[in-house]
């Protein structure tokens, strides 16, 4: 071989071998926005022990979780997705270069849509200004995976973005989530939102994501049914930690990363047991996990536990900061991401109101038998 | 102001604007005070009494009339005169055939 041809076959290799940085190509994509959302009514998890005639100690001990919040009876997914999505478009608006007429898709995670046919989305995106009679090209979607809807938008808000099919996107969680009088999930079930605004000029760049996906009966709600029905243990080692563990490491191994290099983590949070027990299997520091922990104060908010823990990270989160997210969602599946926060962010934290503002200030406790009449549980005869 | 479910299909599509959105108003972040109110106790089909209709005065100087997110009886004893309230997005009713009709409502801050 001589030498010219040596040299272009050098350079060709360096080219074939030359990775980029940061994810799959150059363009930076990632949130530009984030908003959160959670009601004002809290009810005490000893308030629904002592109707179900139980010891609160050891429920709440075992739990990690102290009460929950409980959304107004004239408000759903629909409307605390609204709500959300005003506090991320307040924050996106702080960049000059962005407009409402950029976003081209709303992706809207639940397990509590409140129609079995008529997206909710579609009324998020008029209420917000932002359907196709604003001139939008608008493109949504209601996504189901139990509590992993939410991030799975996300995802695709990214690829939409990254493919230059659209400027920017909206992905968000919102549930009312149900749980059956007196099943274990009542202690828990609760309602809150989160949304994101996913820009080309993000102020918290997604480094990398990656799924992990099974057909496992651990949590289901058939069609007409009110209320889910769980596998109980067998939601935890073969359905939880096995799914978010498997994503968590095949991300860090995707990215060549590890525990160390992440300075603040989310795990989807069922409840306040799980995550920490998780965060030690994979060797995580715990006081990694203490910000997003949303679920000692509010509960599990299903499609929005995940992206609550994002938005309370991304509330404070310093520049070149690193935040791991994995959520969870029943059926089973994984999304886990990986963040960067850049110098951007902190012009934004300072617009809004915090998730932790929403988590402890204005609460209003209620009793079991307001819970009932809220949740749509008990009607005037 | 909508009137129980004679609030029909069509017309609740019309006016999706000005109750989604306030159209012609900066809905987001929109705080005011209430200048008028009353509790309604005689509720028209698709409403259950008791609620609390109000005027507010926005901080764009509008007066909007509108459903003030309050829980009896703890509003019962005091006035809600100038109290601060900022508008949220709630579901107003829902008919009998399942459709929710949604709009902006007043929370008391």
């Amino acid at each position: 071989m001589t030498g010219i041809l040596k040299r272009i076959l050098a350079i060709n290799l360096a080219v074939l071998h030359c990775k980029p940085a940061i994810g799959e190509n150059m363009t930076t994509v990632g949130i530009s926005g984030w908003g959160a959302y959670v009601p004002r009514h809290r009810i005490k998890l000893e308030e629904i022990c002592k109707v179900w005639e139980r010891d609160p100690a050891p429920v709440i001990k075992g739990l990690g979780v102290e009460e929950k919040a409980v959304a107004s009876r004239d408000e759903d997914t629909i409307t605390m997705a609204v709500e959300a999505a005003r506090n991320a478009l307040a924050r996106a608006m702080t960049d000059k270069t962005f407009n409402l007429k950029q976003l081209g898709c709303l992706f809207i995670g639940s397990e509590s849509h409140p129609y079995a046919v008529k997206p909710s989305g579609a009324t998020v995106a008029e209420a917000l200004g932002i359907s196709s009679n604003f001139g939008n090209q608008m493109m949504v979607a209601d996504l189901e995976f139990a509590c992993k809807a939410g991030t799975a938008g996300l995802q695709m808000a990214h690829a939409f973005v990254k493919s230059g099919m659209i400027e920017a996107g909206m992905a968000m969680g919102s549930d009312t989530a149900q749980g059956r009088p007196g099943d274990a999930l009542e202690y828990t079930a609760a309602s809150g939102a989160a949304c994101f605004i996913v820009s080309k000029n993000p102020v918290a760049e997604l480094e990398g994501t990656y799924s992990f996906t099974t057909d496992t009966p651990s949590f289901w709600r058939a069609e007409g049914k009110k209320y889910p029905s769980h596998g109980a243990r067998f939601t935890g080692e073969p359905a939880y930690f096995k799914h978010l563990t498997s994503a968590t490491k095949a991300l860090m191994q995707k990215l060549g990363l590890k525990e160390s290099d992440f300075n603040h983590v989310v795990f989807h949070m069922p409840n306040a047991k799980f995550p920490l027990q998780a965060a030690k299997m994979l060797g995580i520091d715990a006081n990694k996990l203490k910000q997003g922990l949303v679920v000692t104060k509010i509960g599990n908010t299903y499609s929005g536990s995940s992206p609550l823990g994002l938005t309370a990270i991304l509330d404070i989160a310093k520049p070149g900061e690193r935040i791991l997210v994995t959520s969870y969602g029943s059926g089973d599946g994984s999304d886990a991401f990986s963040f960067v926060a850049n110098d951007k962010i902190t012009e934004l934290q300072n617009i809004g109101k915090k998730t932790w503002d929403y988590i402890n200030n204005d609460k209003k406790y209620i009793d079991y038998g307001t819970y009932l009449k809220l949740r749509g549980k008990i009607h005037r005869d | 102001m909508i009137d129980g479910e004679n609030m029909t299909v069509p017309l609740y599509w019309r006016m999706q604007k000005e109750k989604y959105g306030l159209v012609g108003s900066n809905i987001t972040g929109l705080k005011g005070r209430i200048i008028s109110y009353t509790i309604i106790r005689a509720a028209p089909e698709g409403f259950e009494a008791p609620y609390v209709v109000g005027v507010v005065l926005v901080e764009n100087g509008e007066k909007l009339v509108g459903e003030i997110c309050a829980n009896l009886p703890d509003v019962e004893s005091v006035s809600l005169i100038d109290r601060s309230v900022s508008v949220v997005f709630r579901r107003i009713q829902t008919h009998s055939n399942g459709l929710r009709v949604y709009g902006y409502k007043f929370l008391l801050e």
